[in-house]
Order: structure tokens, then C-alpha cells, then sequence
């Protein structure tokens, strides 16, 4: 059998990497919700690594490793938008622990609290996907949500990009972000993405050791112009599961 | 292991009957299924399709059910885009009957498993342990800069 080196192809290394960034550019929304600024790599603060690493078997990289007549796609799917959910999952958390949350019983008392906010020039809104019904058929004439080029959430004269909590970015509270409120810092690679790809061959285990990752830190600049609601009114409730009822094999 | 959520999205009469047999068989192999159709395993009544919408969003993955009469349907094609495309896309994995046409929003992006007509009972192993997978590679990790990034099993 011929000797194949163990060494990455450069131009499926390159395609590899191509995917998880369009991936990644498809599903972030972090520019949709914040200003941004690129850092220089010795910046210091407490930025973090947001990603996954990982072994990949040696075909993904290398081509001759496939089975004969077998072509082997140097793609993975899922890791641009994997960067992307953790991303909004460390945003999420940051914005929870600056942020004042106001506790309110119904969502009339969340609208006049956004009334007595008179600067806060509203961009965003991350709402609980458990109120999905209340805000696409509101009992009340305050909210609504359109769907225009993007969803956006209308409280009365004020309108914000709506984004819904869901498995991967779980939240029970309201979050209204206004412009200028946070500022996204991240630290490209040298080719100036906000995706670094690392692939590293591991000789011993026959495999490449593969981190994709983002270097990035929230920085709150006015927790001012931002407020989280916890409403004390459950959200309604119009479907039923049946999980369990029909046992049919 | 955890019961994770995978939402069935179906388009056709024929793939109503492949997506109720895989609800069950996700069942058994550890998944909840969530289905909007009646009289299977883990369906969902809803009086509205923005509630179906609602319902999706809550699921950790979607599994797309492309089978005969599935090219046209709207609603089913709502409901991947929406997986795909949404605030945070969702894991999408397509099944395939081969010979079918299959929908544009399933041709590129996402991991396909096909099956012969009547053999779709014989994929749900590889289907579950799909599912898994790209649930968990949804799931990165956050460390601080001076760290490395923990070594995770998601191929």
C-alpha cells in the first residue's frame, strides 16, 4: 500500500473552512443586535473562546483517505451555527447579569415601563417562545409582531428585531435593548473572519484535531438603555400534546 | 441520555404515513417525538399553523420527511425554512425516499439520509443517532481566552 503523509489538502482545508464561516455568517445575529469593533490580538479583558473542538477522521482532509470511488465532502455541518447559538447564549448572560430586571404582572404594565424610558432608543427585543401566541394574537391593540424584510416586534410607536428564546438559547424573562446600549469586541484571525479554524494533524491518533471557534467579549456600555421584564401573567396556552396516548407499534 | 425534542415536518399523504411510523420508532429509540398530525406517537393538535411554528421553535431538532407529493407543499416547506433560516436555526436532517423530488431548502446544508419506498423502519437507528449528533454539535462551548477549548466527540 502506497504511504500517504498525513497532511491536510490545502484546498479542502480551505473549502472546510469557507463552510463553517458561510455557516456561521447565515446564523449569527450578533451584528444584527449589537455595534461591533475588532480588536487587536493583544487586547486585553475577558474575552472568551466560543466553539468546539474536536477530532475529525483524516478523510475529511485528506483525499486519498476515502474508500476507492467514495468522494468525501470536507464539510461539516452545524459548526458555523454552533458558534452562532453560543454566541447569543454568552450575550444572553451578559445582558442578564447588567441589566435591571423589572417584575410586572401583565404585559400592559411591560408597555408603560418601556413608556418610562423616554430615550431608549429601542433596536432589540429577545422575547420567551412561550409568548409566541400572545404576540401574534394580542388580546390587547399595543403589540404586534410584522414581518417585513425581518420579524419585528411593535409596541405601540416603537418597533425592535424580535428574536424568540428556544432550545439552545433558553430565556423566561423579556430583554429590550436600545441603540448604543452594548458593544460586540471581537478578535479576527489573520485573514480578518470573526471564525478562526484551526486543523492540526495528530499523527498517533490518525486523526486532525479541529478547534472553530470565535474570540469575542460583550462589553455593556450603558445598562441603561437596556431592561429585562419578568411577566407574572402565564403566557396562554392553545395546543395539547398527546405524547404518551397512542402507544401503536 | 436525555428524551431531546425532534419536531417531524412532513409534505404529502405518503409522507404522513413514513413520519407517523418514525414517531414511533424515535420514541422507542429514546427521542420525543413532536408531530401535527392525529392518532400517532407525540402528536400535537393546534387550532392555529402559527402555533405549529411555536411548537418548532421549542424542539431541538427537525427531521423533514421528503417523500411522493412532498415537493409542493407549502405548509411543509414553511416549516423547514423556518427550522433552517430562523432566529437560531435548528438542526434539520432530511429523509429521503429515493426517486422523490426533493425540496430546494433540503438540497444543500443539511444531512440527508435516504431510504427505499418501504424501508424507512430500517433507518430509524441511524436517524436517532444522527439526530444526537447534531444535537449536540449545536451545543458549543464557552472557555476563557487563556483556555483551550475542551476536546468534544461530535463526528
Amino acid at each position: 500500500m502506497k504511504h500517504i503523509p498525513f497532511i491536510a489538502n490545502p484546498e479542502r482545508r480551505e473549502q472546510f473552512e469557507r463552510a463553517v464561516r458561510k455557516d456561521y455568517d447565515e446564523s449569527s445575529i450578533i451584528r444584527k443586535i449589537a455595534d461591533c469593533r475588532e480588536a487587536p490580538p493583544d487586547e486585553s479583558g475577558n474575552f472568551v473562546r466560543i466553539g468546539l473542538r474536536f477530532y475529525a477522521k483524516p478523510d475529511i482532509f485528506i483525499k486519498d483517505y476515502a474508500p476507492s470511488h467514495t468522494f468525501v465532502l470536507p464539510e461539516i455541518i452545524g459548526l458555523g451555527r454552533s458558534i452562532a447559538i453560543g454566541e447569543q447564549n454568552y450575550f444572553m448572560s451578559i445582558i442578564e447579569k447588567s441589566f435591571t430586571t423589572r417584575k410586572v404582572d401583565d404585559m400592559i404594565e411591560m408597555a408603560h415601563c418601556l413608556e418610562d424610558m423616554p430615550g431608549l432608543d429601542l433596536t432589540t427585543a429577545f422575547v420567551p417562545i412561550a409568548y409566541f401566541m400572545d404576540l401574534h394574537f394580542p388580546e390587547n391593540p399595543i403589540y404586534r409582531v410584522s414581518h417585513e424584510d425581518a420579524r419585528y416586534l411593535i409596541i405601540g410607536d416603537r418597533k425592535a428585531r424580535v428574536f424568540w428564546s428556544n432550545n439552545y438559547v433558553e430565556f423566561n424573562k423579556f430583554y429590550f435593548i436600545g441603540k448604543g446600549s452594548v458593544q460586540w469586541i471581537v478578535k479576527p484571525d489573520s485573514t480578518g473572519h470573526s471564525v478562526r479554524v484551526t486543523v492540526n494533524p495528530d499523527v498517533q491518533s490518525q486523526k486532525f484535531d479541529v478547534t472553530t471557534e470565535t474570540v469575542a467579549r460583550l462589553e455593556v456600555v450603558d445598562e441603561k438603555i437596556g431592561l429585562a421584564v419578568l411577566l407574572s401573567k402565564p403566557p396562554r396556552k392553545e395546543y395539547a400534546e398527546s405524547a404518551q396516548r397512542v402507544p401503536s407499534v | 441520555m436525555p428524551r431531546y425534542r425532534v419536531f417531524i415536518a412532513y409534505g404529502g399523504s405518503s409522507a404522513l404515513t413514513v413520519a407517523s411510523a418514525m414517531a414511533d420508532c424515535l420514541w422507542h429509540q429514546g427521542l420525543q417525538p413532536q408531530i401535527g398530525a392525529p392518532g400517532c406517537r407525540g402528536s400535537v393538535s393546534v387550532a392555529r399553523q402559527e402555533d405549529l411554528f411555536r411548537l418548532l421553535r421549542t424542539c431541538h431538532a427537525v427531521l423533514a420527511v421528503n417523500a411522493a407529493q412532498s415537493y409542493n407543499t407549502r405548509k411543509f416547506i414553511d416549516e423547514v425554512e423556518m427550522a433552517r433560516y430562523g432566529d437560531v436555526p435548528i438542526p434539520v436532517l432530511a429523509f429521503i425516499e429515493k426517486g422523490c423530488k426533493v425540496i430546494y431548502v433540503l438540497k444543500v446544508g443539511c444531512t440527508r439520509i435516504e431510504f427505499p419506498k418501504g424501508g424507512h423502519k430500517r433507518k430509524c437507528a441511524n436517524v436517532a443517532s444522527q439526530l444526537r449528533l447534531e444535537i449536540k454539535r449545536s451545543n458549543s462551548v464557552i472557555v476563557e481566552e487563556r483556555k483551550d477549548l475542551p476536546r468534544r466527540t461530535i463526528v
